[in-house]
């Protein structure tokens, strides 16, 4: 049994006339015949007319609180439209509203019947008219009328109430099968959104594809799709389909403003419906005269980033668009929802493509810093990593070392231009075309150590104390995090002021962090193109700054290491080579001494001899030939002796600042086990005198000694300063200082008297014989200075002479002891 | 003053410098050297002092001279041609590597007298 028929009462069926099976056939084949409701109504109505013989027909559907005609024959339907029945209102109004069907075989005779002229009803004179309802509800009225006056029989009366119930089920059907039909269109219509949505992973290209996608499958004219830019605020066009390239690109909207405006402001998804006669807030921003649209917001975790409009649906079949309806704008919600994740998806994926090519980079730039452990190097590819296109693209780099004894920032290094508009001069003169990463970098590196820029030489000059009130740099280092700085303005005439002169006012700073430790810090800037600097490339130079600190410090460590065993060698081999001398003098010595005494008596005595002789005696010959021999002998030994080391001062190129490390080198245990802090300032320009090396270490162990001996007790400091004077006399200056106990004035006179000593132990030679090298082998000048309790310092003059290189030879030269 | 403790170096040193005219007193030792500059400082006009004695070591002398009497001239006569690293000697006046020929001991003698 089909279900159509299904609801016709069972004990009835033998009520039905012979041919009853056929008409129910009939019917059936009626209701679901038809393509859409208006051809099955049709159809119903014809055979309705047919088996009843009747003159005219009409079905009325139950819409928005009236019967309004749907479907008829016999009537003038031209006229359907604009006609409808109120609920009581005549005898379909009083059918509807009682749910009961009224015969009436001779309307005339019958107040209830209430005529409607424009359809021509009161042609007809009989009428049945039965309800149509669903359980309770109230679909509709069929009515069936005759031209002749005719009274209805029992079983025409229960026919049309079976038609009247297979309509309702025909109109249900199709209701349904239109809802499921357009339901599978919506899904179909999303399914194929979200799948060609989710094929594109670009997400530009995504925009675009949406906007394509969403006009085509739900036939609008155009559809828009907009995109929150969060530093402006700006809805900005995205992605459009429909709308003329020089409208998209200049129709920016406000939140609030416009259609997409006020839906993103109002995170809801709004229609219109007819925007010609009812505009309201929306602004045509695109001016394409829209009749209707739909705007629906993007919403990504609960945050509109954007909207998704559409604007006049056009029919199937061409012509006119056509109104939005509710259900539509569900549809778009829906897409819209879809767009958002899908939108999403592609920024995290395109964000983890960069971050994957942030690691590459970071790897690949970490690869090439361990290539090398020196330490100049290693500070030029950090900075041209930090400024190279390739890498992470600032226009410029400062790099600061932190030394933590001083607390001071240094001013180490620098790349990029002084002026924005030297910056055409120094990237154009670089092409890093089809070069792998390291290639670039090295080159890079190279060309920036050869460029020598100008901000590398005022950087170089720059100081910096970390303390709390010293500004960006200093905090830097002691809050150890990075910094996004703008129109930073350091104090006039301070030690930040180079910024400025630079031209560093919007920058970020980055701390270089290594165990620990802030090794330095990096300050990055985009003086040329001005773009800002994110807060995500901040993060992403401080994870390539922790790096670069480790292989700094692990650089640094080498190099202390690989001093520290030159020292250590050196010392070595100076060890070495004095104990070997020493064995050597040792042993000449004993010889010589040993010859010596008998020589002078034997050659003394000749020459005595030869003397008190008659000159011309054999005698006095004699004696001449042994004191001749005995000179010669003499001179032999002389000559084996000054191998070792002769009397003289012999002077020679002698690095003094070598000297003054060996000396420490010597002194080291000392000076540690006092913990006494060395400060050394040496000038490079007087680094080779023209001196006497032994003499020289001699005098710098001496007074080093001393001022390790008159600081008693833990600490104090020790300064070892030399320079080269710049005074009309010129010369050199060597200057130790101690914070010791000092000398009181009355001692001060006789601290250069030979034995003169206020030391328990020690021959109070040693100030006596630093004059002596100093002034009296050296032509230089020896000053004290102290005061009792804050300590002593020694001045050194060295003569112009002792400058190795300088015009040597006129004037007093260096004397000798043997003078 | 002539301090060694070789006696044919103290008696031609002697006789060298006697003939040159000098009034000359030899001691053997560091000790008696001291000993007399401590009775009769008043004729010594300079002192020779040899630095290798086994008594008393020269440099030892040469301290303890200088401690006394500052202004005292002294001149170092030793073997060794090393002593210019021993600062302690920097003390005395001069210093001379024994010779045969004393033209140089003579010239610096000189200087002083």
């Amino acid at each position: 049994m089909r279900r159509g028929v299904s609801r016709v009462d069972s004990q009835n069926w033998r009520d039905l006339p012979p041919q009853g099976m056929d008409i129910i056939a009939a019917v059936a084949d009626a209701v679901k015949s038809g393509r859409g409701l208006e051809s099955i109504l049709d159809n119903i109505i014809d055979l309705v007319l047919e088996i009843m013989s009747a003159d005219a027909c009409s079905i009325w559907l139950y819409e928005r609180g009236a019967l309004r005609l749907k479907a008829g024959r016999g009537l003038n339907m031209a006229a359907a439209d604009a006609s409808s029945i109120e609920l009581g209102d005549g005898v379909t109004g009083r059918v509807g509203l009682h749910r009961e069907p009224i015969a009436i075989s001779d309307v005339r005779e019958d107040n209830r019947f209430k005529p409607i002229p424009e359809l021509g009803n009161e042609a007809y004179m009989s009428i049945l008219s039965v309800p149509m309802t669903d359980q309770d509800r109230l679909v509709g009225v069929l009515n069936v009328r005759t031209v002749e006056p005719y009274s209805y029989t029992e079983t025409e009366m229960k026919f049309a109430t079976y038609i009247a119930a297979q309509l309702v089920g025909a109109i249900r059907n199709t209701q349904l099968y239109e809802e499921v039909i357009k339901g599978f269109r919506e899904i179909a219509i999303i399914h194929l959104v979200s799948e060609i949505i989710n094929s594109v992973r670009d997400i530009d290209e995504m925009t675009a594809v949406i906007a394509r996608t969403c006009a085509e499958h739900l036939s609008t004219r155009g559809c828009v799709l907009r995109m929150l830019d969060p530093a402006t605020g700006l809805l900005e066009i995205k992605g459009s389909h429909g709308v003329p390239a020089s409208a998209a690109a200049a129709a920016a909207l406000r939140m609030g403003e416009g259609l997409a405006g006020k839906c993103a402001a109002e995170k809801r998804a709004i229609l219109r419906k007819d925007l010609l006669n009812d505009p309201g807030e929306f602004a045509d921003a695109l001016g394409l005269g829209m009749k209707s649209a739909i705007c629906a917001p993007l919403v990504v975790k609960d945050r509109v980033v954007g909207t998704l409009g559409v604007f006049d649906k056009m029919p199937e079949d061409g012509g006119e668009p056509i109104s939005f309806e509710e259900e539509d704008a569900g549809l778009v919600t829906i897409i819209a929802n879809q767009a958002a994740m899908a939108i999403e998806n592609a920024r995290l994926y395109a964000e983890k493509d960069a971050r994957i090519s942030e690691l590459q980079l970071l790897l690949e730039i970490s690869n090439i810093m361990r290539g090398t452990l020196d330490f100049e190097s290693l500070l030029y590819i950090i900075l041209t990593s930090v400024t190279m296109s390739q890498g992470f693209g600032f226009n410029r780099a400062l790099l600061f070392l932190h030394d933590e004894k001083s607390g001071t920032l240094k001013g180490e290094m620098a790349v990029g231009p002084l002026r924005a508009a030297d910056a055409s001069r120094h990237w154009h003169s670089f092409t890093p075309k089809g070069k792998t990463l390291q290639e670039v970098v090295l080159e890079y590196g190279k060309f920036n150590r050869e460029a020598g820029f100008e901000i590398d030489m005022l950087v170089k000059k720059m100081s910096v104390p970390v303390k709390p009130d010293k500004g960006a740099l200093a905090r830097t280092v002691l809050e150890r995090t990075s910094f996004n700085v703008a129109d930073y303005n350091p104090a006039e005439g301070g030690e930040e002021a180079a910024l400025t002169a630079m031209g560093f006012s919007t920058f970020a700073t980055v701390p270089l962090i290594a165990r620990e430790k802030v090794v330095g810090i990096m300050v990055v800037d985009n003086l040329v193109t001005r773009a800002p600097i994110t807060d995500e490339q901040l993060e992403f130079v401080q994870l390539f700054a922790n790096q670069a600190a480790s292989v700094l410090e692990t650089s640094r460590l080498y190099k202390n290491i690989e001093q520290a065993n030159r020292r250590l060698v050196d010392a070595r081999e100076l060890l070495v080579r004095s104990r070997t001398l020493a064995t050597l003098g040792e042993f000449s010595a004993g010889i010589a001494h040993e010859l010596r005494n008998p020589l002078v008596s034997i050659g003394g005595f000749a020459r005595r001899l030869a003397r008190k002789l008659p000159a011309d005696s054999e005698e006095a010959r004699h004696a001449r030939i042994i004191f001749n021999e005995v000179e010669g002998m003499e001179k032999i030994l002389s000559q084996i002796l000054e191998f070792v080391g002769g009397a003289k001062t012999e002077t020679q190129q002698v690095d003094i600042i070598g000297v003054f490390e060996q000396v420490f080198v010597l002194l080291h245990d000392a000076i540690n086990s006092k913990n006494i802090s060395v400060n050394t300032d040496f000038d490079e320009r007087a680094r080779t005198l023209l001196v006497d090396e032994v003499q020289m270490r001699q005098l710098f162990i001496n007074l080093i000694k001393n001022a390790v001996e008159a600081m008693k007790g833990e600490g104090g400091s020790l300064r070892v300063k030399t320079t080269l004077m710049e005074t009309e006399e010129g010369g050199v200056g060597l200057e130790i200082s101690d914070t010791g106990v000092g000398i009181s004035s009355e001692d001060l006179e006789h601290v250069f008297d030979p034995f003169f000593t206020r030391k328990s132990s020690g021959t109070g030679l040693g100030l006596s014989v630093c004059a002596r090298i100093v002034e009296g082998n050296h032509g230089g000048k020896m000053f004290i200075d102290s005061r009792k309790g804050e300590g002593t310092s020694v001045l050194i003059w060295l003569p112009p002479e002792t400058l190795a290189g300088g015009e040597g030879g006129g004037g007093r030269g260096p004397l000798s002891a043997n003078g | 003053m002539i301090v060694d403790d070789k006696p044919q170096i103290r008696d031609l040193l002697k006789l060298e410098l006697e003939d040159d005219g000098h009034q000359v007193i030899v001691c053997q030792g560091g000790r008696e050297a001291l000993d007399i500059l401590e009775e009769m400082s008043f004729g010594v006009n300079i002192v020779l002092l040899d630095i290798k004695m086994p008594e008393m070591d020269g440099l030892a002398v040469l301290s303890a001279i200088k401690q006394k009497k500052k202004d005292l001239p002294v001149i170092l006569l030793t073997a060794y041609h090393t002593f210019k690293q021993d600062f302690q000697s920097w003390a005395a006046e001069e210093y001379v590597v024994k010779k045969s020929d004393f033209t140089e001991l003579k010239q610096k003698i000189a200087k002083y007298l």
